[in-house]
């Protein structure tokens, strides 16, 4: 595996565990425990995408830009491989 | 609003092009229980109904259908890009490849294109979540019969992976449907339409 593909694994891991918990907190949200688990989650997620994206570039449009070249349209889009 | 993330939910890299495997695999793009209506259904169902925490789930879930439509695209895309015009006669795919190349197109294995009489939007929260539960099924009952249909391990990972995504979903959709359920006023138990009927 790629440094690219573990990277990217990684935001994928932590991106699946905020959202499946997300799904079960919309059916529960008084649920303390699964509210404490998304915290702790969340910040998994943080780090995973940060750390993808300062080698890899951009996941999002809210982190693309570019000083001569714009990064969003630089790299392969998902459905290809590098 | 939508933001798009360049990434895909679940990782899929598939090595060998397989033009019988993209034709059935195409179903869940523009098929009668593929992703697309799913997501349709789900977002548009949305705004009749009378818990904010079922109009949250339906948001989030009609979301994620989106996610894996582009997977299904995915797989299609990978299993076709690399196909040489003697594979494209032998394996069957000249009918798909006269109207569309090797472009992505909606519509079922059967090569009906995708229409929105898929689905409904009743304005009616026990129909419309039933009919969602029901669709979560479908789906999953159509992911059961790829498995039974591919052998490759680099389509079968994602496939299992979208399946269990069904099962997840009917199980929130019945937790949703309970909310409202037990939020039905006595005199109207399965009677009227609790989002119209007031």
């Amino acid at each position: 595996m790629s440094d690219r593909e573990c990277l990217m694994l990684a935001v994928q891991q932590a991106g699946f565990t905020v959202y499946d918990t997300a799904l079960f907190l919309d059916t529960h949200p008084d649920n303390t425990e699964a509210l404490a688990f998304f915290e702790n989650a969340k910040e998994a997620y943080k780090k995973a995408r940060a750390d993808y994206e300062s080698v890899c570039g951009p996941l999002t449009l809210s982190s693309a830009g570019g000083e001569e070249y714009w990064d969003w349209v630089k790299k392969a889009w998902p459905w290809e491989e590098d | 609003m939508w933001t798009y993330e360049r990434r895909l939910q679940y990782p899929i890299k598939i090595r060998n092009t397989d033009a019988r495997a993209a034709k059935i695999i195409i179903t869940q793009y523009g098929g009668p229980d593929g992703e697309l209506g799913a997501s349709m259904r789900y977002l548009s169902q949305r705004y009749s109904m009378t818990d904010k925490t079922v109009a949250g789930l339906l948001t989030d879930i009609g979301t994620e259908e989106l996610a894996h439509f582009e997977m299904i695209a995915t797989i299609v895309h990978q299993l076709t890009r690399d196909l040489t015009i003697e594979q494209i006669k032998a394996q069957g795919f000249a009918d798909y490849f006269v109207d569309h190349t090797t472009g992505i197109y909606t519509l079922a294995a059967s090569g009906v294109p995708w229409t929105a009489t898929y689905y409904q939007s009743k304005g009616d929260p026990i129909t419309d979540l039933s009919e969602d539960m029901a669709a979560e099924q479908k789906a999953r009952t159509t992911y059961d019969n790829i498995l039974r249909l591919v052998d490759d391990p680099d389509i079968i990972e994602p496939i299992k992976f979208l399946r269990e995504r069904e099962i997840v979903h009917y199980q929130r959709f019945g937790e949703a449907l309970r909310r409202v359920q037990d939020c039905l006023p006595s005199n109207n138990f399965y009677f009227k339409n609790p989002s119209f009927d007031k």
